[in-house]
């Protein structure tokens, strides 16, 4: 007795010296005061904004600004948190059912990058309730449709768009959409033709143009046309992460890894980019993969923890293409699909049905397609294969 | 002028708009906080991105762009003090004192973390409360992704977030046995951080182990049972009325009394004033110390529907706790009473503890305060 006793407290103390010793693995106290442990935060003006809106709640003209500020400043620096940021300059109305128009619009731009494309949704249409010719609501509500795969609502939104800037924006609405819905060739035109008239626009829409000119030419098949696009996109702006994320998509779908790799060595630690890194290292057996797919699986561990559906599309892909758990990644495929059907998320849900064998489970892509007549390069091959089975 | 509008419009518009689609870049602001239960105590630690922080506490001291460990280090005290002070822990009304730890390093998701371990020092009770407060009012979509792990090992998680920031904790310990043995924990918790019922344990040792120092070893053991089981009768006594409300006695009055018992029971160890039957006066002076027990169980809030087994357990914490303390000190305070130099020590040991009784007694009737404790 006294014998088993001993083994019961021994065993009990180096279960529990392992425990502790697991739990401490990774957190350290550094020696080194000159220890870099992260950049700081670049000083702006926002933050006497934002302490002023502390000091005063319920300042309209100031929180509107704060949050505007907060928004383009997450563009800038592709920072997520800025959403937060400007959410909270919001507090005040953030709830109110029937809060002042700017915040509302503010509330569906910040909603939609949270993926909560029906609260989004809802808030625009309440603003174009009572004033049918905002245009900030019905670009919003255009995008957002066209995100959501409601081409005709967008088609419908882009029409009433103003001619406003010689119509460069109106026409990437128009063009954006005739491509969702088998018009590629008329939308290459209109948006090259919109490009070339256009002499006033800032820089800025002029990308977000080419940027929309590279995706339709992918879509096409038209490669060099995208590729041209894309390398001039990367040459002349510090191109974005959306950019540079299907950029990396292109050069990936047609195996070219080790350029994809490069293209996106040092440009950024965002999810997206990490992950389309990930997916390179996997293939060309690049040992950098194991350090990206840990802070990749972290990030989204947390976030689903939290209840965070924004990474969706992300994650799935990484189920797909590295971790090779295709169960997983279909049912992420699937729940992504019920929000978001742009032709990344048609693709991602026929790879994800093929790779896991369950072809009923793209139905409804298939019934997307012959619902908006979407006839895209990435999407059209896949469906014949899914027929073939 | 029209037109002028909505070329402004728009080009506001756009910008947004292009921001939206960089929602693609996430890494939203996450922080963790664990909490472990062992019954008695509670410990954790907060960790929070080293981003957060500065945006917060602005951590780039000299202001070269970079946060090195050396800037978070001098400012380590109160920087802890401010992160923690975002978590507020309740047991029923009374709020945990938390107390921060040495900081580590960590990195999750990609990002520097600073790691603040703490222990909390809370009034035991039922469910715990915490309200979570860090960044709000400046990023609305953090989250805090709290686990707490209980007495059997088996972990919870809680999110908090800005719209619901307050949680309740209610015990891990479902289960009557569970529940019993919690407070067994809090009675022998509370007898080893009552100096003051040890100090008078120890004078009744002494005063035994001096009397009996020149018959058998034996004797001094069985004498000290006799005194030891006397003093547990009559406080289990007074600690079962004043927990069920038939006694009252202010605590204030209480702890004065049970100041003034050590300090009578040292002098009557040098000059029997009182009685040489030590069992005797341990019967008597344990009533005021069963009470004094009972004012500690007050905080704990039995459950109404197990009061007694409870009380049964919280005492025989309390017991098993005693018991602890006369095993360690017994044989060495018998064997010493047996030296020569005993004969000037053991006055000198009550000379002492009268002291001590005499500095409580004048902290807790005059409200000076000598003792540290």
């Amino acid at each position: 007795m006294p014998r088993q006793f001993t083994w019961l407290c021994t065993s009990g103390a180096l279960t529990l010296l392992i425990h502790i010793a697991a739990a401490q693995a990774e957190a350290t106290r550094p020696n080194d005061d000159q220890l870099v442990l992260g950049q700081a935060r670049p000083t702006s003006t926002q933050q006497s904004g934002v302490a002023n809106l502390a000091a005063d709640r319920d300042n309209l003209e100031l929180a509107v600004a704060v949050a505007r500020a907060a928004i383009e400043q997450g563009r800038k620096a592709a920072d997520p948190r800025s959403y937060g940021e400007a959410e909270a300059a919001l507090a005040t109305w953030w709830n109110v059912s029937d809060p002042p128009q700017q915040v509302r619009i503010l509330r569906a731009v910040i909603r939609q990058a949270n993926h909560e494309f029906s609260r989004a949704r809802a808030d625009l249409d309440a603003v174009l309730a009572v004033s049918p010719r905002n245009a900030q609501a019905l670009l919003s509500r255009a995008f957002l449709n066209l995100v959501t795969g409601d081409i005709a609502a967008a088609k419908s939104d882009c029409n009433v768009l103003p001619f406003g800037a010689r119509g460069l924006i109106r026409n990437i609405c128009l063009a954006r959409a005739a491509a969702l819905s088998g018009d590629g060739r008329a939308a290459q035109l209109l948006l090259q033709r919109a490009l070339a008239a256009d002499r006033q626009s800032p820089p800025a829409l002029r990308s977000f143009a080419a940027d929309v000119l590279a995706d339709i030419s992918v879509g096409l098949g038209q490669r060099n046309e995208a590729e041209q696009l894309y390398a001039a996109a990367d040459r002349t702006q510090s191109a974005d992460v959306a950019t540079l994320g299907a950029y990396a998509d292109f050069l990936l779908d047609m195996d070219r890894s080790a350029e994809a790799l490069r293209l996106l060595d040092g440009r950024g630690e965002q999810d997206a980019l990490l992950l389309r890194r990930a997916i390179a290292a996997k293939r060309l057996g690049d040992p950098r993969l194991e350090s990206w797919r840990g802070v990749l699986n972290e990030r989204f561990e947390a976030a689903a923890k939290a209840g965070n559906r924004v990474h969706l599309r992300e994650e799935a892909m990484l189920r797909l293409d590295v971790e090779g758990d295709t169960a997983l990644a279909l049912k992420l495929a699937v729940q992504n699909w019920a929000l978001q059907k742009e032709p990344a998320d048609a693709r991602l849900l026929l790879r994800a049905a093929l790779s896991a064998g369950e072809s009923a489970a793209a139905q409804p892509v298939a019934d997307f397609i012959a619902a908006t007549g979407l006839n895209d390069a990435r999407v059209t091959p896949l469906i014949a294969r899914l027929e073939q089975k | 002028m029209r037109l002028l509008v909505y070329v402004m419009a728009i080009i506001i518009l756009v910008v947004l708009q292009l921001s939206a689609r960089h929602a693609d870049a996430h890494s939203q602001s996450y922080a963790y906080l664990d909490f472990a239960e062992d019954g008695v105590t509670v410990s954790g630690r907060f960790q929070a991105a080293l981003r957060d922080l500065d945006r917060l506490y602005h951590l780039d001291s000299n202001g070269n762009g970079t946060i090195t460990w050396g800037e978070v280090r001098q400012r380590e005290a109160p920087l802890a003090q401010a992160a923690l002070s975002t978590l507020s822990l309740k047991t029923g009304s009374h709020a945990c004192k938390l107390s921060p730890q040495p900081m580590l390093i960590d990195s999750h998701g990609g990002e520097s973390y600073l790691v603040m371990p703490f222990t909390a020092d809370c009034p035991p009770g039922p469910a715990m409360r915490l309200d979570y407060s860090f960044l709000a009012g400046i990023d609305a979509q953090h989250r805090g992704l709290v686990t707490v792990t209980g007495t059997n090992g088996s972990s919870r998680n809680f999110v908090v977030a800005a719209g619901q920031r307050e949680i309740t904790i209610t015990s891990s310990q479902s289960g009557i046995f569970t529940e019993l043995a919690s407070f067994v924990g809090h009675g022998f918790h509370h007898i080893l951080i009552g100096y003051d019922h040890i100090l008078f344990v120890l004078t009744l040792l002494i005063g035994t182990a001096m009397q009996q120092r020149g018959g058998p070893l034996r004797q001094t053991f069985l004498q000290t049972a006799k005194v030891v089981t006397a003093f547990t009768l009559s406080h289990s006594v007074t600690l079962g009325l004043a927990a069920q409300g038939v006694l009252m006695i202010p605590v204030a009055l209480a702890e004065s009394l049970i100041a003034a018992t050590i300090a009578i029971a040292a002098v009557n160890n040098i000059w029997p004033l009182i009685t040489a039957r030590l069992w005797l006066m341990a019967l008597g002076f344990g009533l005021i110390h069963g009470v004094g027990f009972a004012n500690v169980l007050r905080g704990l809030q039995l459950p109404q529907d197990n009061f007694l087994l409870s009380l049964l357990s919280f005492n025989i914490g309390v017991e098993a706790g005693q018991l602890a303390v006369v095993a360690i000190a017994l044989p060495v305070i018998a064997i010493a009473a047996r030296q020569s130099l005993a004969r000037l020590a053991m006055p000198a040991a009550n000379c002492a503890i009268t002291a001590l009784a005499l500095m409580w007694l004048s902290d807790r009737t005059l409200g000076t305060s000598l003792m540290p404790f």
